[in-house]
């Protein structure tokens, strides 16, 4: 049993660290474009660029102070400093004094120091050794990709930082993620509580949907089941609003019972809420139970064949009886595995929902996430649900194998 | 069937005609702003429809089917590496997981139809898997494989017309799903740009308050022209198996 226990565990960890993978490539690495840029939304603003850097990993601490240049000249005017990507010291009207694409801070320094300007001295150095071989690349040239003006005579710090390698950055963030520790967001906000806030929101609408749409597709099919005309007509119906899309029936039930009949209120979110959340979840019932219906109708229909059900009906059983006492708990085992395997995802099903009522809920911060460029709280978001899904799966496989003494006696969890 | 043909094969001119330019839509920056007419960008969301739903269904069927294939066929760490990238891949929600793909592609046709591709291969990996593995110990294969056929030969001539009606019924779902995910996205900002789409229209619908405005138009025939087109590639999957 323990070494069950340890291999499901190991099989876990893998599954964990496979879902980072794919958050760490989707968000993190510039296997889909630049995630510095995408994080800023393409600013070249240094300040957003360095925090973008510093949030997604990219750079262990920016280090302002590892090197310094002096500008003295005839001319009493300011210059202006650039890296685009060769260094330039540029007056009001031309380029004074140049240097092409150094690749390290050294490099850079030993090219202002050796050469000179007939209008301008310009001298730089290093404040400590060991920042030489930093590349002036990436960040370097981030933190430097906008002019910056400097009067004669004026020392100025420039900026650049130690980069992580990519593999350091993919430990980092594994660590942090199993740790629960998610940074800030794009507003300097700690991610975990926005998330236990809004997680227990999303819940709110998720939960009893679920079980809305579980008892009340048990019950349809079960009707389906006992007349043909039902089953026909109820089929029917769930082909045709299965493929009408979810957007059409969250916008013309909202403008029905909360514009036009004014059932429920339109006002901004705020604590306590409950009749806010009665039209979302009637609608969350109503897009969800036609899939639910069907995949119940097959399940019944697959044990109604089945042996003991015709034996239960030749004894004379009653109807009644056969559907409560033989099916249910015939059915227990394989819809507690599909309850428990669907139960973290639709906290995600709220997402339009959330979106359209102004209900602030995980869905909504994910749309915010989007919009506000933040791909913190996205993996945040994914990584939780991942957990959620993998939580719910062993307790899935717990309860199959209480309902049906078939798997207790296979040995396996 | 004769039906459900007739409905796709007209899905399919409209789109063409749309994209030989002869019906013209006027996209502003950010936002359709409805200078066309409905029906104009209705033509011109089939045809993103159609280009979305092929592209995205096929990346789908080709990742998971080479995967299944190779996952079946060779067994060991091979399968057991495919088996864990299937499986992190679907411990995460498909429409967050295209929804984050599709950001980090920043967006456009292509990120959706990619995205979609990405995402929902696992579906059509866990079938190929075990049909191959069924496959493999049947009479045909094990003659083609003693008589010196190589792996990519018995998978393109002896396997892959026995998967033929798996794939052609998963084509369809992942057709489907890929053109309902454009609504979603195109909802959420991350869809399709420049272009008119059914979920841009039905987004500008609810951006611009069609609805307080009493003008179901615009919703209605997005709408109806996404269930027209999932309906008839429905009835064409029940009429398969029947």
């Amino acid at each position: 049993m323990i070494k069950l226990i340890f291999k499901k565990l190991v099989a876990a960890l893998a599954i964990i660290i496979g879902v980072h993978l794919v958050l760490f490539l989707a968000l993190q690495s510039p296997a889909f474009g630049d995630p510095i840029a995408r994080e800023t939304n393409f600013s070249n603003d240094r300040v957003q660029l360095i925090s973008a850097a510093q949030r997604l990993g990219y750079i262990s601490s920016s280090n302002f102070d590892c090197w310094s240049f002096t500008i003295s000249g005839s001319k009493e005017q300011n210059y202006k400093v650039s890296m685009q990507p060769n260094f330039e010291l540029r007056d009001q009207s031309a380029v004074v004094f140049s240097v092409d694409a150094p690749t390290t801070l050294g490099e850079l320094v030993a090219a202002i120091n050796s050469n000179g300007s007939d209008l301008v001295k310009v001298s730089a150095k290093l404040v400590e050794d060991k920042y030489s071989s930093t590349p002036c690349s990436n960040i370097a040239l981030a933190y430097l990709s906008n002019s910056v003006t400097v009067k004669d005579q004026e020392i100025y710090h420039a900026a650049t930082v130690e980069p992580v390698s990519t593999s350091m950055r993919f430990a980092n963030s594994f660590y942090d993620l199993l740790t629960f520790d998610f940074g800030d967001d794009h507003n300097s906000r700690p991610i975990t509580n926005t998330l236990w806030q809004r997680g227990l929101r999303s819940l709110g609408i998720a939960a009893p949907s679920f079980f809305l749409i579980f008892i009340g597709a048990y019950l349809m099919a079960v009707f389906a089941h006992s007349s043909k005309h039902a089953s026909r007509v109820l089929n029917l119906l769930a082909i045709a609003f299965m493929s009408l899309p979810a957007l059409l029936y969250i916008f013309v039930l909202r403008q029905t019972f909360v514009i036009n009949l004014e059932w429920a209120p339109l006002r901004p979110y705020s604590d306590p809420v409950i009749p806010l959340f009665i039209l979302p979840i009637l609608i969350t019932v109503f897009i969800g139970i036609w899939p639910e219906y069907l995949l119940m109708r097959s399940f019944i229909d697959q044990r109604m064949r089945q042996q003991f059900m015709q034996s239960a009906r030749a004894q004379g059983i009653s109807q009644r009886r056969i559907w409560w006492r033989h099916l249910l708990p015939n059915l227990a085992g394989p819809l507690s595995q599909h309850v428990a395997l669907n139960l973290p995802f639709l906290v995600l099903g709220s997402l339009l929902l959330e979106t359209i009522f102004n209900i602030p809920g995980l869905g909504i911060s994910i749309v915010d996430a989007i919009q506000n460029h933040d791909s913190n709280m996205l993996r945040a978001i994914t990584f939780l649900i991942a957990i959620a899904f993998l939580t719910m799966q062993a307790v899935a496989t717990m309860v199959a194998r209480y309902f049906d003494p078939r798997q207790r006696s296979e040995g396996k969890l | 069937m004769k039906i459900a043909r007739l409905v796709i094969g007209f899905y399919i001119a409209v789109a063409i005609v749309a994209a030989s330019g002869v019906i013209p839509v006027e996209i502003n920056n950010d936002f359709y702003r409805g200078d066309s007419s409905v029906w104009q960008s209705a033509a011109h969301g089939a045809k993103v429809a159609l280009i979305i739903g092929t592209i995205a269904a096929c990346t789908s069927l080709f990742i998971g089917s080479v995967l299944g294939f190779l996952s079946a066929w060779y067994g060991g760490l091979i399968g057991a590496m495919i088996l864990w990238m299937a499986t992190s891949i679907a411990a995460i929600p498909g429409i967050l997981l295209v929804l984050i793909l599709s950001y980090g592609m920043g967006g456009g046709i292509a990120a959706v139809f990619f995205a979609v591709g990405l995402v929902s291969w696992v579906g059509v990996y866990r079938l190929v898997h075990t049909e191959v593995l069924n496959l493999r110990g049947q009479g045909h294969v094990e003659a083609a494989r003693s008589l010196g056929a190589s792996m990519t030969a018995i998978a393109i001539r002896h396997i892959l017309p026995c998967l033929k009606p798996i794939l052609g019924t998963q084509f369809v779902l992942h057709f489907t799903y890929a053109v309902k995910a454009e609504t979603v996205l195109s909802f959420l900002g991350v869809g399709v740009h420049q272009q008119a789409s059914w979920g841009r229209m039905l987004a500008d619908a609810w951006y611009f308050g069609d609805l307080q405005n009493g003008d179901y138009t615009r919703i209605a025939v997005a709408s109806l022209c996404l269930a027209g087109l999932i309906l008839a590639l429905q009835s064409r999957i029940y009429g398969h198996q029947k």
